[in-house]
């Protein structure tokens, strides 16, 4: 079932940031959300994840959906470790297999540190890694792999595709080649609707 | 902050100088009664502690204090965990904690006496001591959580325990660590200052109190030292024992 969003407003205070904002995600597909800053494109996915409450308009299709996030910010406990901070969000995944995604991120040096001691890059990988794991139906990414460097800017966005193959991805993004590394199935320009 | 800390931090050198200070001061004066040596006072302390009246009366006062500052913990962290979350019982509590709060210890210890025997004052005395400060620290602790934390908790649907182990656990434990180390003091201090008005037989309170009478000084001395200790003691055993187990906690699998 796809989900539908109809004549979606909101404004803080005066300031309007959507303006009657309608479209349709296919299940199972990777849509990405483009458009200038100021735009409300992370007011739009707040809404869709139920965080931000509309002034008015409707979301059908999202009600009994799981959903899973990698936040504009980290959103870590600071204190805890990498897999303390996975663990959390899938209680039942066994701590091997968490491991396994340490790795391939990159992160096995710092696998016992506390998220304080990561880097700006370190923790954004945490943060995608606690999305995946995490048990989904729809994944919203909210400038996911900002803070990346050359080095695992690529192999990060890989691994996000091929774990997230035949789950809905939503994915907030201002590049362009972002979009196409994440083989999206469409690019929807909120300036342009 | 460390700063400040390093600032609060007791050097040897300086314990040591107010003690000789200490000790001139009472050479100079030559009456006990009046200021007694920190020789003599060691002395008296050392025959205290070999009786079993003096650890009989550290026992009945450590373990009614305990009581009453483990009873105020509980009931503090219990009310202000549903205070955080009904505003309605917040604002009913929020009198009742002004009100402990602004009156005199003093009053509360004889108007206790008039409802309850003195055996027992210092629990409920350590008790009123203890509550509104871990009442108001936790709830504020609980209020001021990083929203953005319990954002991310209801996109991941976390159940409530999941909630209370890796968030609410440590964004109020610098509160509520804050309000312990606060109470602690005050529930000792609090505590003998009741044992000293009600009497109880066999308190540490007695023990002040029959010093005053006797204008024995050694004693006063010996028995305010004890109280010191503990009363240190206790509050760095507490936050040792409470900072370990919110570790554990936090890294359970």
């Amino acid at each position: 079932m796809s989900i539908k969003v109809e004549n979606l407003y909101k404004s803080f205070g005066e300031h309007i940031v959507l303006n009657g904002i309608s479209l349709e995600i296919e299940e199972g597909k990777t849509i990405c959300i483009m458009g200038p800053s100021g735009y409300g494109k992370t007011t739009l996915i707040g809404i869709l994840m139920g965080i931000i409450k509309p002034d008015s308009g409707s979301i059908i299709g999202l009600e009994d959906k799981k959903i899973s996030a990698v936040f504009q910010e980290d959103r870590l406990l600071e204190n805890l470790s990498i897999i303390a901070n996975i663990h959390m969000v899938c209680q039942k995944i066994d701590v091997m297999k968490i491991q396994e995604g340490i790795k391939a991120l990159g992160l096995n040096e710092a696998i016992n540190q506390p998220i304080r001691e990561l880097s700006g890059g370190m923790k954004r990988r945490v943060a995608i890694l606690r999305a995946l794991f995490a048990d989904y139906d729809v994944l919203f990414l909210d400038e996911a792999f900002k803070e990346l460097d050359m080095a695992t800017y690529e192999t990060t966005i890989e691994y996000v595709r091929n774990k997230t193959k035949g789950k809905t991805v939503i994915c907030i993004t201002h590049d362009k080649d972002e979009a196409k590394l994440l083989e999206a199935d469409r690019v929807i320009e909120l300036d342009k609707i | 902050m460390n700063s400040s800390k390093h600032n609060r931090k007791i050097k040897l050198w300086a314990v040591l100088v107010w003690l000789v200070i200490w000790q001139i001061g009472s050479v100079i004066i030559g009456q006990e009664i009046l200021l007694v040596s920190p020789v003599q006072v060691l002395i008296r302390l050392s025959r205290l502690i070999i009786t079993y009246e003096f650890w009989h009366s550290i026992g009945f006062s450590f373990a009614r204090i305990l009581l009453g500052f483990l009873s105020g913990v509980i009931f503090g962290v219990l009310l202000a965990g549903i205070g955080a979350r009904v505003k309605l019982v917040r604002e009913f509590l929020e009198p009742l904690v002004q009100t402990i709060k602004s009156i005199p210890v003093a009053s509360f210890i004889i108007l206790i006496l008039v409802w309850i025997s003195s055996k027992n004052l210092s629990v409920v005395i350590s008790f009123l001591m203890v509550f509104p400060i871990i009442f108001t620290n936790v709830r504020d602790g609980i209020l001021n959580m990083d929203t953005k934390l319990l954002e991310m908790a209801d996109v991941f649907h976390l159940p409530l325990k999941v909630r209370i182990r890796y968030i609410y656990v440590s964004q109020v434990l610098p509160f509520f660590s804050a309000g312990c180390s606060l109470a602690l003091g005050l529930c000792w201090k609090a505590g003998i200052a009741a044992e000293v008005i009600g009497i109880p037989k066999d308190s540490i309170g007695e023990n002040l109190y029959n010093a005053k009478v006797y204008l024995n000084t050694p004693d006063l001395f010996a028995w305010t030292l004890v109280i010191i200790i503990i009363s240190v003691l206790f509050e760095k055993i507490f936050l040792f024992l409470l900072h370990k187990g919110v570790g554990k906690i936090e890294h359970m699998k």
